[in-house]
């Protein structure tokens, strides 16, 4: 497979030097997280979730409306759905996270998800 | 001027988008202030900047998904 | 969207700038981009082929970029998201996309070409698609079916509240992430291209059609602003195909991760 045949092969990249190879070690297993590489991109997963939350509601509270006449219901699915959003974004993405590599001591518990004191 | 047209909702979308922008560009900026000041406090910092943001920028997506309803 | 003409004759882009069919007409018709889409696909088989083709344990220039594109996808797009024990398998997926994309948006700003390929939004759309399928089952293959499905509510959550969520968590994988993956690269090409379009054909209009000695000599702004955008451009077509591949691999890092 591509996969062994690459990890064999010479690594020499930008770091050599005049003649000289520099062979790379393998950096240590990282295993996968769930956040997704770099704090930014959770940036772009709380928009989806914002934008789901008024999407689903927001419209269903509109197709409520359409079918049984009132008038009321899309503003009330769309407050729904954003409110349901933010707490699905604080479920995730709230709480406390565990300093990591050892901090400075402070006394950060676990992450607190769930039960959260509302939007 | 001839061929200007539109409609209003979108230009109330406009205005209204002006609030969120600054208030997401105002979070941020803490909350690098707080990293570049003590590295360690990232893990700290980072929920409170996502709720931050998600508070502020949901109130410019309302005004998005209002801009569309007549 | 038709184009407004206005009393002087000038009419300023719109989408309909966008339909360039080269052979027959209609829904059915060839277009250009298809054309571009299938040269970009040539062009980077051939580059890679010739840049390849006698590899050195010391660098020559070719190879120097070629390894550089490869270890700034390998590494900093991949390893990064999906952690350094299952990063390889997807490689291959992620710099295909990130070659394709990047040379597609290029042609935005190449003199002869001048059409950015994913301002349709169809070519956006297929690039998505290809990701979405590839995050499914790849998050069902490794959990199972139920499994998938249940590791989208996050733990620890009221009984009440956990149907609701797990609608909205529905809805976010299927519909709002491929829609706004697609989209983001859609509409930033679109705008940019109507964008170099307004100044450059501007102001060729201000130059050649209008009459006043004044138009004539503000049109040098026009064209000045039209290369400033040509360089923001460059930046823009860079930026959206390294988000577009980073943001893939994060989705693909959400569905095999196992946490909660």
């Amino acid at each position: 497979m591509s996969a062994s045949q690459e990890r064999r092969g010479p690594r020499a990249g930008k770091g050599a030097g005049p003649g000289r190879p520099v062979l790379r070690p393998a950096a240590e297993d990282v295993p996968v997280r769930a956040g997704g590489g770099g704090g930014d991109l959770v940036a772009y997963n709380v928009l989806a979730y914002l934008m789901s939350g008024l999407l689903l509601f927001g419209g269903s509270g509109y197709l409520l409306d359409r079918w049984l006449g009132t008038s009321l219901l899309t503003l009330v699915g769309l407050l729904l759905g954003m409110g349901l959003g933010l707490y699905l974004v604080w479920v995730r993405y709230g709480g406390r996270r565990p300093p990591e590599d050892g901090g400075d001591g402070s006394t950060a518990g676990g992450p607190a998800p769930g039960g959260g004191s509302g939007a | 001027m001839e061929g200007l047209t539109g409609s209003i909702n979108v230009l109330g979308y406009g205005l209204a988008a002006l609030g969120p922008a600054l208030a997401v560009g105002m979070i941020f900026a803490a909350y690098i202030n707080g990293v570049a000041r003590q590295p360690e406090s990232r893990n700290l910092l980072q929920p409170i900047a996502i709720l931050g943001f998600a508070l502020a920028e949901a109130l410019a997506l309302f005004g998005l998904v209002l801009a569309f309803i007549n | 969207m038709s184009p407004h003409v206005l009393a002087s004759g000038y009419s300023p882009p719109s989408p309909s700038s966008f339909w360039h069919p080269l052979i027959g007409e209609g829904a059915t018709a060839i277009t250009r981009p298809m054309f571009l889409m299938a040269f970009s696909v040539l062009l980077i088989t051939a580059l890679a082929f010739v840049v390849t083709r006698r590899m050195s344990l010391v660098p020559g220039s070719g190879q120097f970029v070629a390894e550089g594109i490869y270890t700034f996808v390998r590494n900093g797009v991949a390893r990064d998201s999906l952690g350094s024990k299952e990063f390889l398998a997807f490689v291959p997926l992620l710099l295909t996309q990130f070659l394709l994309i990047f040379t597609n948006n290029l042609f935005g700003i190449v003199p002869v070409i001048q059409f950015p390929t994913f301002s349709r939004y169809g070519f956006a759309l297929s690039v998505t698609l290809i990701v979405f399928v590839v995050y499914h089952v790849v998050g069902i293959r490794r959990k199972g079916l139920g499994g998938y499905f249940r590791g989208m509510v996050p733990s620890g959550l009221p009984k009440l509240v956990v149907p609701v969520i797990f609608l909205l968590e529905l809805l976010t994988y299927f519909v709002t992430r491929p829609l706004t993956l697609s989209l983001r690269l859609f509409a930033n090409m679109f705008a940019g291209h109507i964008l170099l379009l307004v100044f450059f054909l501007g102001g060729t209009y201000m130059l050649v059609e209008a009459d006043g000695l004044l138009i004539n000599v503000a049109s040098v702004g026009a064209f000045l602003m039209g290369i400033v955008f040509t360089g923001f451009e460059l930046l823009i077509y860079f930026l959206q195909a390294y988000v577009f591949v980073l943001l893939s691999a994060s989705y693909i890092a959400t569905s095999i991760a196992d946490d909660h």
